[in-house]
């Protein structure tokens, strides 16, 4: 047997316990994804097949697009998603909310303002703004969550 | 803030997603950085100047 190490061997002794363990990751994440492809792959078969035994086509076909769309993504590695697109949504997430924001406020101001005149259509939509009012809420709440988790952690 | 990216990916011989596959982002983000729509982050700033071998003020200028 030859006493010469390989090049590999070399690099991985001249490594520090850090770097090796920053190589280990991603190996470590490929045969994570092998096992969840094929996790995928079973289950998708398997949802396609239920859904046709059962002749329920909505199953079917929401399992094989789910499934496609994943393993596209998964098998040709395209990059969806950087900081630019991760900007877009934050500054788009931040307008969608604002604007879904003060329409709320300014409906529930409305129909607060609105309810001693008894209009029939009043009546009507008042429970539907008042839904959106509590799902406002528990959005916000949501949103000072994970502002405080991620505080924290940022 | 101006930058050269159009400049060093010419002087490298390389199109828009070619550059976007290697620092791993879409080639609209390239696209927009090298028309001034968008300011990279210093991460990808760094990347850029490690894959053209040049310190980022050598691409990037920032003017006030």
């Amino acid at each position: 047997m030859s006493e010469e190490k390989s090049s590999e061997e070399v690099n991985a002794a001249e490594k520090t316990p850090e770097e090796n363990s920053a190589a280990e990751g991603p190996a470590k994440l490929k045969e994570f994804a092998k096992i969840w492809k094929t996790f995928i792959f079973i289950m998708m078969f398997f949802s396609i097949a239920l859904g046709i035994l059962q002749i329920n086509l909505v199953a079917g076909a929401t399992a094989l697009f789910v499934g496609g769309f994943l393993l596209i993504f998964w098998f040709f590695y395209v990059v969806v998603k950087d900081e630019r697109i991760q900007r877009i949504c934050e500054k788009a997430f931040t307008s969608a909310f604002m604007v879904f924001a003060v329409f709320i406020g300014i409906a529930c101001l409305a129909m607060v303002l609105m309810v001693p005149l008894q209009l029939s259509i009043i009546t009507q939509i008042s429970p539907l703004i008042f839904q959106l009012a509590y799902a406002l809420f528990i959005i916000i709440a949501l949103f000072v969550i994970f502002y405080l988790f991620y505080q924290r952690r940022m | 803030m101006k930058n050269k990216l159009k400049v060093f990916r010419a002087m490298h011989d390389l199109t828009q997603a070619d550059l976007a596959q290697k620092v791993k982002v879409t080639r609209q983000t390239i696209n927009a950085i090298e028309t001034g729509r968008y300011d990279p982050s210093l991460e990808l700033a760094f990347k850029l100047a490690n894959l053209f071998e040049v310190k980022i003020e050598e691409i990037f200028l920032y003017n006030e």
